[in-house]
């Protein structure tokens, strides 16, 4: 559905985006996450057609993305936190002018979106909250069950009951479709993204599946007999280990439930217990970012 | 496509279109009800008004797709750019240069001109338009990134514009104008459609915007600065006549030309120019020159027709008189106005002249009489009139105007005859204006109008340049316009000129 190879973005000094290689399957949900400034929203607008690579190549929907066409748009549906929408167009107007664009526009898809998000027909966007506003974007991104769907940092802001019934609607309206979601609010994404990639400074540090990656992260609190410095030379895969009297606790970016144990053994002598607990995806990423700060 | 996205863009701008339309009505009602070449300030200002309010109207109408930047919605909507473009285009047809024409039309309708016969002068003054005003707005509109950049850079224009004013000649110098300008518009319209073609084919802001700037640039150091040698050689290679010039020293008559300024030494040195093919006559204007001694020592003459504060620093000036031959008989001169201390550097050498001059060839149309108030049809000059007016002194003067939807060439002669005592009074066309203080400018009107004066003396005595008043009531006003027939460039080289043998003695009293 989408394949990048080295794909590259450069404003003058500053490197929004090095060397970006991925593939994102068709059918997933793949959602691209990393802090802000790391380039996510620069790798959605070259996959796009809003920016120009500077070097590197993307495919998106088997074209070249810098191809990318009123043909390959018919079947994107795009929304952004950023879009300028055409304010001036009350949400009546906006969604039929939009129906022109779109062979396969489905009337009963977007009566059914409507009802759903209660979008007021007769208001000016201009007039519309926030919210309201990426509903109204959204409702005319699906009305066509486009086969790609592109949401850079869509949710932000809203409240969680909103964000639920958004993410329910794209689900349940386009079952098929792709969707490829930019976020670096990551409690939105965990109920139901199915692959993830980790950007930070415009590098990829790891794409992988949800389960994968849920998988191998554990947070790890070890008790020990008595209180023992932390030893150097600890596996690179424990992140940000801190002790506090006889209890040691770590991230385990590689967790393996025998292996793992007998490593824990190896390294801190006089081991009285090992807890290993699943941890959340945002749990994952504030471990990866600090470490990141710590050893840049 | 295109129908749905200008339906949607009307439905959007309609009050800006309301705005546009009211201003080119208010503009051609005062176009149509006025007779004198002089705009009233209202229309003055709505010659600069509508223009800035068409620029603005186009400004909104791409905004609303804007090509700069990366969060607009549109960009990520299946647009094909061609339908976007077309649908832009007809916008820009149907609401600036559809009612533009009409307007025109009905304008010259009710000046008596019947628009069909001047279908191409109309059609000529859109094609001008989209040259000089739509497609540049459109260029800019498409690089900036919203309204209100586009206003801020045409002041910028605005501000160009007024800088090259100020070097402007205060008299039109039409063979070198219509080059300058001619040559900037089509540079404009050129890049322009470039600019435009490569926002909408592939949003490429900042070449786009690089060719702009150079483009503004150029443009105004063209319409600014064009050397007039430069301009004239431009008319000669699109003239369609080509014909072998030259010029001659000749016998030195006993009529020598006024000496006008007492301040710098005179010298006039005959001339002849031959090679005009006939029947034609020639205007003569000197472009260039430069005197040289066998000793090396060089100067050239300052810019014809350059507006100078510092006259002092013109250590040289030279002129081909009379530049209409039809105003003097007496022969042609190389006319060169020293200042005393250049003058003395050359007195005693013989000196070589280096020159180019440029050349209008014409030939004199037919000439219609009418009496004093007229009307009549003037062939090649429209409709003329004549009527006795006061001046700024309240002193009267016979004011002689034309209007024709074609250019009345700047050469027409008007001459009042009166049979019973058989004098002329002879006057260029727009060679004498009255004062006027205020914004005169009517480039939007599709009718050329212009006049001459002759002063009016009550006193009863005939005089060389006023007609007493009691001449006028059997007097008869003669219109011959001229058809220019082509341009050139006239080379030459004049050589073991001793310039003493030349020197006008100032005038007596002087």
């Amino acid at each position: 559905m989408i394949r990048t190879q080295g794909l590259t973005k450069k404003y003058a000094r500053n490197q929004a985006l090095a060397g970006l290689t991925l593939e994102v399957p068709e059918g997933s949900v793949f959602a691209l996450v990393g802090p802000n400034g790391a380039g996510k929203s620069t790798a959605i607008k070259l996959l796009m057609n809003i920016l120009q690579p500077t070097a590197g190549r993307a495919e998106v929907l088997g074209v070249d993305s810098r191809k990318l066409g009123a043909r390959q748009l018919a079947q994107i549906g795009y929304v952004s936190e950023n879009q300028q929408l055409p304010e001036w167009m009350r949400v009546g107007y906006f969604l039929t002018y939009c129906k022109k664009f779109y062979p396969g526009w489905r009337d009963d898809d977007l009566a059914a979106l409507v009802a759903s998000y209660q979008l007021p027909l007769d208001r000016p966007l201009k007039a519309l909250s926030r919210g309201m506003k990426i509903k109204a974007a959204l409702a005319a991104s699906l009305a066509y069950r486009p086969r790609l769907i592109v949401l850079d940092e869509p949710f932000g802001g809203l409240d969680v009951l909103v964000r639920e019934q958004l993410i329910e609607s794209i689900l349940d309206r386009t079952p098929e479709a792709t969707v490829l979601l930019c976020s670096h609010d990551l409690a939105e994404l965990e109920s139901f993204a199915t692959h993830v990639a980790y950007l930070n400074e415009g590098r990829l540090d790891f794409v992988e599946e949800m389960g994968a990656l849920s998988g191998r992260f554990r947070e790890i609190e070890v008790t020990l007999e008595n209180p023992t410095a932390l030893p150097p030379g600890l596996p690179a895969t424990w992140l940000n280990a801190e002790q506090s009297g006889v209890v040691i606790r770590f991230t385990d970016s590689g967790y393996q439930a025998g292996p793992s144990a007998a490593e824990i053994q190896r390294c801190f002598p006089g081991v009285r217990e090992i807890a290993a607990r699943p941890i959340t995806l945002r749990a994952i990423f504030v471990a990866l970012a600090k470490r990141a700060r710590e050893n840049p | 496509m295109i129908v749905h996205v200008l339906k949607k863009d009307v439905r959007r701008l309609w009050p800006a279109v309301i705005v546009t339309l009211i201003l080119l009505a208010m503009l051609a009602h005062a176009d149509w009800w006025r007779a004198d070449p002089t705009p009233g300030q209202t229309e003055a200002w709505l010659n600069l008004l509508l223009p800035f309010a068409w620029a603005c109207l186009i400004a909104l109408l791409i905004q609303e797709e804007p090509l700069v930047g990366d969060r607009q919605f549109w960009i990520t909507r299946p647009h094909r750019w061609p339908q976007l473009l077309a649908a832009k285009l007809i916008f820009v047809l149907l609401f600036v240069h559809l009612p533009a024409l009409a307007a025109d039309a009905m304008i010259l309708a009710m000046r008596g001109f019947p628009p069909l016969q001047y279908l191409p002068q109309l059609l000529g003054k859109q094609a001008l338009l989209a040259g000089a005003l739509t497609l540049p707005a459109l260029a800019v509109a498409a690089v900036v990134r919203s309204f209100t950049h586009f206003v801020l850079a045409a002041f910028g224009v605005a501000a160009e514009v007024l800088f090259l004013a100020g070097f402007d000649t205060p008299f039109p110098w039409h063979p070198v104008d219509d080059v300058r300008q001619g040559l900037a518009v089509i540079l404009l319209t050129a890049v322009a459609v470039a600019v435009i073609g490569l926002q909408y084919g592939g949003r490429r802001t900042l070449v786009s915007r690089c060719l702009a700037v150079a483009a503004a640039l150029i443009a105004g150091a063209v319409s600014g600065y064009l050397p007039a040698t430069s301009a004239f050689a431009v008319q000669a290679e699109v003239s369609p006549l080509h014909p072998q010039l030259s010029l001659r020293l000749v016998p030195r008559s006993e009529k020598l030309p006024p000496d006008w300024n007492r301040d710098r030494v005179m010298v006039a040195i005959p001339v002849d120019v031959s090679g005009i093919p006939a029947p034609d006559s020639a205007f003569l204007e000197q472009l260039e020159l430069e005197i040289d001694t066998p000793a090396g020592d060089r100067q050239q003459s300052a810019p014809p027709r350059v507006q100078s504060r510092d006259f002092d620093k013109r250590l040289l000036e030279a002129y081909l008189i009379p530049w209409n031959p039809l105003n003097d008989s007496s022969g042609r001169w190389l006319e060169l106005r020293f200042t005393r201390a250049t003058y003395d550097r050359f007195r005693n050498a013989r000196v070589g002249i280096t020159a180019r001059a440029g050349v209008t060839m014409y030939r004199p149309g037919t000439k219609t009489w009418m009496p004093v108030g007229g009307p009549v049809d003037a062939p090649g000059a429209g409709h003329c009139s004549a009527a006795v007016v006061e001046g700024r002194f309240a002193e009267q003067m016979l004011k002689v105007l034309c209007e024709s939807p074609s250019e009345i060439p700047i050469g027409t002669r008007v001459t009042v005859w009166h049979p019973e005592s058989g004098q002329e009074w002879k006057q260029g066309w727009g060679g004498a204006r009255p004062y006027y203080r205020g914004l005169g400018g009517t480039w939007l009107s599709p009718l050329h109008r212009g006049m001459t004066y002759f002063n009016l003396d009550s006193s009863g005595r005939a005089e060389k340049y006023q007609i007493p008043m009691g001449a006028l009531a059997t007097a008869k006003i003669s219109i011959a316009p001229i058809q220019i027939t082509g341009y050139a460039v006239l080379p030459y080289r004049l050589d073991g000129i001793s310039l003493a043998e030349y020197v006008v003695p100032p005038q007596p009293g002087r």
